[in-house]
Protein backbone atom coordinates (compact mmCIF):
# COMPACT_ATOMS: atom_id res chain seq x y z
CA UNK A 1 0.00 0.00 0.00
CA UNK A 2 1.46 3.10 -0.87
CA UNK A 3 1.41 4.52 2.40
CA UNK A 4 3.79 2.58 3.59
CA UNK A 5 6.32 2.74 0.95
CA UNK A 6 9.70 2.52 2.82
CA UNK A 7 8.61 0.79 5.67
CA UNK A 8 10.23 -2.44 5.91
CA UNK A 9 8.57 -5.98 6.61
CA UNK A 10 9.77 -6.38 9.37
CA UNK A 11 7.43 -3.16 10.99
CA UNK A 12 4.78 -4.33 9.00
CA UNK A 13 4.97 -7.60 10.55
CA UNK A 14 5.09 -6.24 13.52
CA UNK A 15 2.28 -4.04 12.90
CA UNK A 16 0.13 -7.10 11.97
CA UNK A 17 1.33 -8.87 14.93
CA UNK A 18 -0.02 -6.09 17.05
CA UNK A 19 -3.38 -5.52 15.13
CA UNK A 20 -4.14 -8.17 12.67
CA UNK A 21 -6.64 -7.22 9.69
CA UNK A 22 -10.16 -7.92 10.27
CA UNK A 23 -12.29 -8.77 7.87
CA UNK A 24 -15.97 -7.57 6.69
CA UNK A 25 -18.52 -9.18 4.74
CA UNK A 26 -20.86 -6.81 2.59
CA UNK A 27 -23.71 -4.95 4.40
CA UNK A 28 -21.83 -5.45 7.76
CA UNK A 29 -21.84 -1.90 9.97
CA UNK A 30 -18.99 -1.67 10.99
CA UNK A 31 -20.01 2.13 13.06
CA UNK A 32 -23.16 3.39 14.18
CA UNK A 33 -24.04 7.06 14.37
CA UNK A 34 -23.67 7.95 18.32
CA UNK A 35 -22.06 5.17 19.88
CA UNK A 36 -19.39 5.62 21.37
CA UNK A 37 -16.13 5.68 19.44
CA UNK A 38 -12.33 3.89 20.29
CA UNK A 39 -10.91 2.75 17.23
CA UNK A 40 -10.14 4.50 13.78
CA UNK A 41 -10.10 1.85 10.72
CA UNK A 42 -7.64 2.21 7.88
CA UNK A 43 -8.90 0.28 4.89
CA UNK A 44 -6.64 -2.36 3.21
CA UNK A 45 -9.24 -4.13 0.90
CA UNK A 46 -12.34 -3.58 -0.91
CA UNK A 47 -14.86 -0.48 -0.28
CA UNK A 48 -16.90 1.03 2.78
CA UNK A 49 -19.90 3.86 2.71
CA UNK A 50 -20.38 6.08 5.01
CA UNK A 51 -24.04 7.13 5.93
CA UNK A 52 -25.62 9.88 8.23
CA UNK A 53 -29.30 9.97 9.67
CA UNK A 54 -31.26 13.15 9.22
CA UNK A 55 -34.36 13.50 10.25
CA UNK A 56 -34.92 9.48 10.99
CA UNK A 57 -33.99 9.21 6.98
CA UNK A 58 -30.38 7.64 6.07
CA UNK A 59 -28.54 9.24 3.75
CA UNK A 60 -25.61 7.89 1.90
CA UNK A 61 -22.91 10.53 1.93
CA UNK A 62 -19.25 9.32 0.95
CA UNK A 63 -17.29 5.98 0.29
CA UNK A 64 -14.22 5.25 2.14
CA UNK A 65 -11.69 3.51 -0.53
CA UNK A 66 -8.61 1.61 -0.11
CA UNK A 67 -5.82 3.76 1.94
CA UNK A 68 -8.29 6.22 3.81
CA UNK A 69 -8.59 5.90 7.36
CA UNK A 70 -12.33 6.65 8.73
CA UNK A 71 -12.68 7.02 12.45
CA UNK A 72 -9.81 8.98 13.35
CA UNK A 73 -11.29 11.45 15.89
CA UNK A 74 -11.76 8.53 18.17
CA UNK A 75 -8.09 8.21 18.84
CA UNK A 76 -7.53 12.03 18.94
CA UNK A 77 -10.59 13.46 20.96
CA UNK A 78 -11.27 13.47 24.81
CA UNK A 79 -14.60 11.44 24.29
CA UNK A 80 -16.76 11.92 21.18
CA UNK A 81 -19.55 9.24 19.28
CA UNK A 82 -19.94 8.34 15.92
CA UNK A 83 -20.84 11.03 13.86
CA UNK A 84 -21.84 8.57 10.97
CA UNK A 85 -22.47 4.92 10.49
CA UNK A 86 -20.37 2.96 8.19
CA UNK A 87 -21.00 0.02 6.24
CA UNK A 88 -19.05 -2.14 3.98
CA UNK A 89 -20.06 -2.42 0.74
CA UNK A 90 -17.85 -5.18 -0.42
CA UNK A 91 -16.10 -7.23 1.26
CA UNK A 92 -13.64 -4.69 3.26
CA UNK A 93 -10.47 -5.90 5.09
CA UNK A 94 -9.27 -3.12 7.71
CA UNK A 95 -7.08 -2.37 10.23
CA UNK A 96 -8.25 -1.56 13.80
CA UNK A 97 -6.40 1.80 14.73
CA UNK A 98 -6.57 1.61 18.69
CA UNK A 99 -5.32 4.18 21.31
CA UNK A 100 -3.49 1.03 22.52
CA UNK A 101 -1.89 0.13 18.68
CA UNK A 102 -0.81 3.89 19.03
CA UNK A 103 0.72 3.39 22.43
CA UNK A 104 2.62 0.06 22.18
CA UNK A 105 3.91 0.75 18.31
CA UNK A 106 4.86 3.55 18.78
CA UNK A 107 8.14 3.29 17.77
CA UNK A 108 6.73 1.36 14.91
CA UNK A 109 7.38 3.00 11.52
CA UNK A 110 4.53 1.50 9.90
CA UNK A 111 2.53 3.03 12.55
CA UNK A 112 4.50 6.52 12.29
CA UNK A 113 3.69 6.00 8.24
CA UNK A 114 -0.04 5.80 9.22
CA UNK A 115 0.37 8.84 11.53
CA UNK A 116 1.88 10.96 8.77
CA UNK A 117 -0.92 9.86 6.30
CA UNK A 118 -3.35 10.99 8.98
CA UNK A 119 -1.54 13.87 8.82
CA UNK A 120 -1.97 14.96 5.31
CA UNK A 121 -5.20 13.63 5.04
CA UNK A 122 -6.41 15.79 7.78
CA UNK A 123 -4.86 18.99 6.71
CA UNK A 124 -6.16 18.56 2.69
CA UNK A 125 -9.90 17.64 4.21
CA UNK A 126 -9.63 20.89 6.30
CA UNK A 127 -8.00 22.96 3.33
CA UNK A 128 -10.72 21.49 1.11
CA UNK A 129 -13.56 22.89 4.17
CA UNK A 130 -12.17 26.28 3.85
CA UNK A 131 -11.74 26.71 -0.05
CA UNK A 132 -16.17 25.01 0.65
CA UNK A 133 -16.44 28.43 2.89
CA UNK A 134 -15.11 30.55 0.46
CA UNK A 135 -17.60 29.08 -2.63
CA UNK A 136 -20.30 29.45 -0.03
CA UNK A 137 -19.33 33.28 0.73
CA UNK A 138 -18.83 33.97 -2.95
CA UNK A 139 -22.18 31.95 -3.53
CA UNK A 140 -24.11 33.58 -0.62
CA UNK A 141 -22.61 37.38 -1.60
CA UNK A 142 -20.66 39.06 1.23
CA UNK A 143 -23.72 41.51 1.52
CA UNK A 144 -25.73 38.82 2.74
CA UNK A 145 -28.59 39.93 0.78
CA UNK A 146 -31.09 37.11 -0.25
CA UNK A 147 -30.20 35.85 -3.69
CA UNK A 148 -32.99 35.90 -6.49
CA UNK A 149 -32.81 32.30 -7.70
CA UNK A 150 -32.47 29.45 -5.52
CA UNK A 151 -29.93 27.61 -7.58
CA UNK A 152 -27.22 27.55 -4.82
CA UNK A 153 -24.79 25.94 -2.53
CA UNK A 154 -26.02 26.66 0.16
CA UNK A 155 -29.50 25.96 -0.93
CA UNK A 156 -28.62 22.51 -2.41
CA UNK A 157 -26.96 21.46 0.95
CA UNK A 158 -30.53 22.91 3.14
CA UNK A 159 -32.42 20.70 0.27
CA UNK A 160 -30.15 17.49 0.37
CA UNK A 161 -30.61 17.84 4.61
CA UNK A 162 -34.41 18.33 4.26
CA UNK A 163 -35.10 15.77 2.31
CA UNK A 164 -36.04 17.81 -0.65
CA UNK A 165 -34.93 19.31 -3.97
CA UNK B 1 14.02 36.46 20.27
CA UNK B 2 15.04 33.71 22.81
CA UNK B 3 14.37 30.91 24.04
CA UNK B 4 10.99 29.85 26.10
CA UNK B 5 11.40 29.41 29.32
CA UNK B 6 11.56 26.84 31.80
CA UNK B 7 9.01 27.96 33.53
CA UNK B 8 6.98 29.02 30.59
CA UNK B 9 7.73 25.86 28.55
CA UNK B 10 6.24 23.66 31.63
CA UNK B 11 2.67 25.68 32.07
CA UNK B 12 2.25 25.50 28.28
CA UNK B 13 3.41 21.91 27.91
CA UNK B 14 0.26 21.77 30.46
CA UNK B 15 -2.13 23.67 28.93
CA UNK B 16 -1.27 22.16 26.03
CA UNK B 17 -2.08 18.45 27.01
CA UNK B 18 -5.16 19.48 28.73
CA UNK B 19 -6.50 21.39 25.35
CA UNK B 20 -5.81 19.18 23.04
CA UNK B 21 -5.96 14.72 23.85
CA UNK B 22 -3.82 12.29 22.03
CA UNK B 23 -2.61 8.76 22.66
CA UNK B 24 -0.20 9.35 24.95
CA UNK B 25 0.12 12.67 25.88
CA UNK B 26 2.65 13.94 27.97
CA UNK B 27 3.71 17.68 28.83
CA UNK B 28 7.06 16.45 28.74
CA UNK B 29 7.12 15.38 25.45
CA UNK B 30 5.68 18.71 24.42
CA UNK B 31 8.13 20.83 26.80
CA UNK B 32 11.26 19.09 24.24
CA UNK B 33 8.86 20.13 21.61
CA UNK B 34 8.73 24.13 22.80
CA UNK B 35 12.40 23.66 23.41
CA UNK B 36 13.11 23.66 19.68
CA UNK B 37 11.84 26.77 19.20
CA UNK B 38 12.30 30.38 19.55
CA UNK B 39 10.48 33.02 21.61
CA UNK B 40 8.53 36.01 19.21
CA UNK B 41 6.93 38.96 20.95
CA UNK B 42 4.05 40.48 18.56
CA UNK B 43 2.14 43.89 19.24
CA UNK B 44 -1.28 44.50 19.32
CA UNK B 45 -2.50 44.41 15.53
CA UNK B 46 0.75 42.79 13.49
CA UNK B 47 0.38 39.85 11.35
CA UNK B 48 2.12 36.70 12.61
CA UNK B 49 1.59 34.88 9.22
CA UNK B 50 -0.50 35.85 6.15
CA UNK B 51 -2.84 34.18 4.09
CA UNK B 52 -1.43 33.13 0.70
CA UNK B 53 2.42 33.37 1.90
CA UNK B 54 3.95 29.90 1.85
CA UNK B 55 4.08 28.59 5.18
CA UNK B 56 8.11 28.34 6.56
CA UNK B 57 7.19 28.66 10.34
CA UNK B 58 4.61 27.43 12.97
CA UNK B 59 3.61 28.84 16.11
CA UNK B 60 2.76 27.57 19.85
CA UNK B 61 0.59 30.64 21.19
CA UNK B 62 1.94 31.01 25.11
CA UNK B 63 0.40 34.44 26.21
CA UNK B 64 -2.51 36.28 24.31
CA UNK B 65 -5.59 36.19 21.81
CA UNK B 66 -4.72 36.08 17.94
CA UNK B 67 -7.95 36.57 15.44
CA UNK B 68 -7.81 34.35 12.42
CA UNK B 69 -9.49 35.64 9.29
CA UNK B 70 -9.60 34.98 5.56
CA UNK B 71 -10.24 37.19 2.75
CA UNK B 72 -13.37 36.94 1.08
CA UNK B 73 -14.79 37.70 -2.57
CA UNK B 74 -14.11 41.86 -2.09
CA UNK B 75 -10.50 40.66 -0.65
CA UNK B 76 -12.01 42.04 2.61
CA UNK B 77 -10.37 40.22 6.08
CA UNK B 78 -13.38 38.10 8.07
CA UNK B 79 -12.88 37.06 10.96
CA UNK B 80 -13.18 33.13 11.19
CA UNK B 81 -12.08 32.61 14.78
CA UNK B 82 -10.88 34.26 17.77
CA UNK B 83 -8.05 31.74 19.62
CA UNK B 84 -6.47 31.91 22.79
CA UNK B 85 -3.67 30.26 24.39
CA UNK B 86 -2.62 27.43 24.17
CA UNK B 87 -2.94 26.51 20.92
CA UNK B 88 -1.38 25.60 17.72
CA UNK B 89 -1.17 27.38 14.52
CA UNK B 90 -0.30 28.00 11.23
CA UNK B 91 0.94 24.83 10.60
CA UNK B 92 -1.70 23.41 7.61
CA UNK B 93 0.77 24.83 5.36
CA UNK B 94 3.28 23.34 6.70
CA UNK B 95 2.34 20.07 6.67
CA UNK B 96 1.17 19.91 3.51
CA UNK B 97 3.37 22.54 1.55
CA UNK B 98 1.16 24.81 0.47
CA UNK B 99 0.13 28.62 0.84
CA UNK B 100 -1.22 29.86 4.15
CA UNK B 101 -4.87 29.87 4.00
CA UNK B 102 -5.57 32.03 6.92
CA UNK B 103 -4.22 35.23 8.06
CA UNK B 104 -3.14 35.27 11.81
CA UNK B 105 -3.25 38.55 14.07
CA UNK B 106 -2.33 39.67 17.44
CA UNK B 107 -5.23 40.78 19.16
CA UNK B 108 -3.51 42.52 21.84
CA UNK B 109 -0.14 41.91 22.39
CA UNK B 110 1.43 38.03 22.25
CA UNK B 111 4.23 36.06 22.69
CA UNK B 112 4.80 32.73 19.82
CA UNK B 113 7.16 30.11 20.19
CA UNK B 114 8.02 29.74 16.35
CA UNK B 115 9.32 26.34 14.73
CA UNK B 116 10.75 26.04 11.53
CA UNK B 117 9.47 24.34 8.60
CA UNK B 118 12.91 21.88 8.37
CA UNK B 119 12.37 20.78 12.11
CA UNK B 120 8.56 20.16 11.99
CA UNK B 121 9.69 17.95 8.51
CA UNK B 122 12.34 16.27 10.32
CA UNK B 123 10.25 15.89 13.78
CA UNK B 124 7.88 14.49 12.25
CA UNK B 125 9.80 10.98 10.65
CA UNK B 126 11.17 10.98 14.47
CA UNK B 127 10.18 7.86 16.96
CA UNK B 128 12.11 10.51 19.41
CA UNK B 129 9.18 11.24 22.44
CA UNK B 130 9.33 14.97 21.17
CA UNK B 131 8.42 13.43 17.38
CA UNK B 132 5.77 11.47 18.87
CA UNK B 133 3.69 14.09 20.61
CA UNK B 134 4.37 16.54 17.83
CA UNK B 135 2.76 14.21 15.27
CA UNK B 136 -0.02 13.58 17.65
CA UNK B 137 -0.55 17.06 19.07
CA UNK B 138 -0.81 17.91 14.83
CA UNK B 139 -2.88 15.36 14.19
CA UNK B 140 -5.27 16.37 17.20
CA UNK B 141 -5.58 20.12 16.50
CA UNK B 142 -6.23 19.14 12.89
CA UNK B 143 -9.45 17.17 13.83
CA UNK B 144 -10.57 20.45 16.24
CA UNK B 145 -10.17 22.96 13.42
CA UNK B 146 -11.86 20.30 10.76
CA UNK B 147 -14.73 19.85 13.44
CA UNK B 148 -14.80 23.57 13.55
CA UNK B 149 -14.87 24.25 10.20
CA UNK B 150 -17.35 22.02 9.52
CA UNK B 151 -19.29 23.69 11.92
CA UNK B 152 -19.08 27.64 9.89
CA UNK B 153 -20.31 25.66 7.03
CA UNK B 154 -23.15 24.02 9.13
CA UNK B 155 -23.72 27.78 10.22
CA UNK B 156 -23.55 29.75 6.89
CA UNK B 157 -25.84 26.94 5.61
CA UNK B 158 -28.20 27.17 7.79
CA UNK B 159 -28.58 30.31 8.93
CA UNK B 160 -28.35 31.51 5.35
CA UNK B 161 -30.54 28.74 4.17
CA UNK B 162 -33.32 29.68 6.37
CA UNK B 163 -33.78 33.30 5.01
CA UNK B 164 -33.64 32.76 1.62
CA UNK B 165 -34.68 29.39 0.93
CA UNK B 166 -37.96 28.97 3.22
CA UNK B 167 -39.30 32.24 1.52
CA UNK B 168 -38.97 30.77 -1.90
CA UNK B 169 -40.61 27.87 -1.33
CA UNK B 170 -43.97 28.06 0.13
CA UNK B 171 -44.51 24.35 -0.52
CA UNK B 172 -41.52 21.92 0.57
CA UNK B 173 -41.41 18.97 -2.27
CA UNK B 174 -41.82 15.30 -0.54
CA UNK B 175 -39.12 14.09 1.09
CA UNK B 176 -36.50 12.30 -1.22
CA UNK B 177 -32.94 10.46 0.27
CA UNK B 178 -30.02 10.87 -1.45
CA UNK B 179 -28.59 7.71 -2.60
CA UNK B 180 -26.22 6.30 -4.53
CA UNK B 181 -27.66 2.87 -4.84
CA UNK B 182 -30.89 2.88 -5.77
CA UNK B 183 -31.97 3.20 -9.48
CA UNK B 184 -33.26 6.46 -8.66
CA UNK B 185 -31.05 8.43 -10.97
CA UNK B 186 -29.76 11.63 -9.07
CA UNK B 187 -26.82 13.71 -9.93
CA UNK B 188 -25.33 12.07 -6.80
CA UNK B 189 -21.79 13.42 -7.70
CA UNK B 190 -23.11 17.04 -7.42
CA UNK B 191 -24.91 16.05 -3.66
CA UNK B 192 -21.52 14.20 -2.68
CA UNK B 193 -19.31 17.23 -3.49
CA UNK B 194 -21.63 19.19 -1.76
CA UNK B 195 -22.09 17.20 1.43
CA UNK B 196 -18.16 16.51 1.25
CA UNK B 197 -17.94 20.04 3.01
CA UNK B 198 -20.11 18.95 5.66
CA UNK B 199 -18.23 15.84 6.35
CA UNK B 200 -14.44 17.12 5.64
CA UNK B 201 -14.11 16.56 1.93
CA UNK B 202 -14.55 12.82 1.64
CA UNK B 203 -15.94 13.47 -2.11
CA UNK B 204 -12.80 14.93 -2.98
CA UNK B 205 -10.87 12.39 -1.42
CA UNK B 206 -12.81 10.13 -3.15
CA UNK B 207 -11.48 11.51 -6.36
CA UNK B 208 -7.66 11.94 -5.25
CA UNK B 209 -7.96 8.42 -4.39
CA UNK B 210 -9.31 6.83 -7.39
CA UNK B 211 -6.37 8.98 -9.12
CA UNK B 212 -4.01 7.58 -6.74
CA UNK B 213 -4.95 4.26 -6.84
CA UNK B 214 -4.33 3.47 -10.35
CA UNK B 215 -0.39 4.72 -10.08
CA UNK B 216 0.33 2.82 -6.93
CA UNK B 217 1.42 -1.12 -5.87
CA UNK B 218 -0.51 -2.33 -3.22
CA UNK B 219 2.15 -4.10 -1.43
CA UNK B 220 0.37 -5.95 1.08
CA UNK B 221 2.50 -7.95 3.49
CA UNK B 222 2.39 -11.50 3.04
CA UNK B 223 2.00 -12.86 6.52
CA UNK B 224 -0.84 -10.29 6.92
CA UNK B 225 -2.76 -12.10 3.68
CA UNK B 226 -2.40 -15.34 5.09
CA UNK B 227 -3.49 -14.00 8.58
CA UNK B 228 -6.61 -12.72 6.08
CA UNK B 229 -7.42 -16.28 4.38
CA UNK B 230 -6.61 -17.94 7.58
CA UNK B 231 -9.56 -15.93 8.87
CA UNK B 232 -11.92 -15.97 5.35
CA UNK B 233 -11.58 -20.15 5.87
CA UNK B 234 -12.71 -20.11 9.44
Amino acid sequence: MYLFKGVSKEALRALSSLAPPVSFKPGVTLFNQGDPSDVALLLLEGKLGVEIAIAGQHREVGTINVGEIVGETALFAREGKRSATVRALQTSTCLIISKDLLIEGNKNSAVIAIERHLLSTLARRVRRTNQEINKLWKELGVTEKPRPTGSGWAKKLKQIFQGSR
Amino acid sequence: MSQISTTDSDELAKRIVTQHYFPGASSVAIERVLSKGVLRSVPNGEEICSEGDPGNEFFFLLRGHISVMRRDITGTNRVLSNTTSPAVFGHMAVIDGSKRSATCVANGPVEVVVLQRSQLDRMITEDSVAGIALRRLLIASLCDQLSSANGFVRKIVFDHGNSTAESQQPTKPPARPVSRRGAEPTNTTEDLQTVSAMLGGWANDLADLEKVQGEVTLVMDEDMKRTNQAKKKR
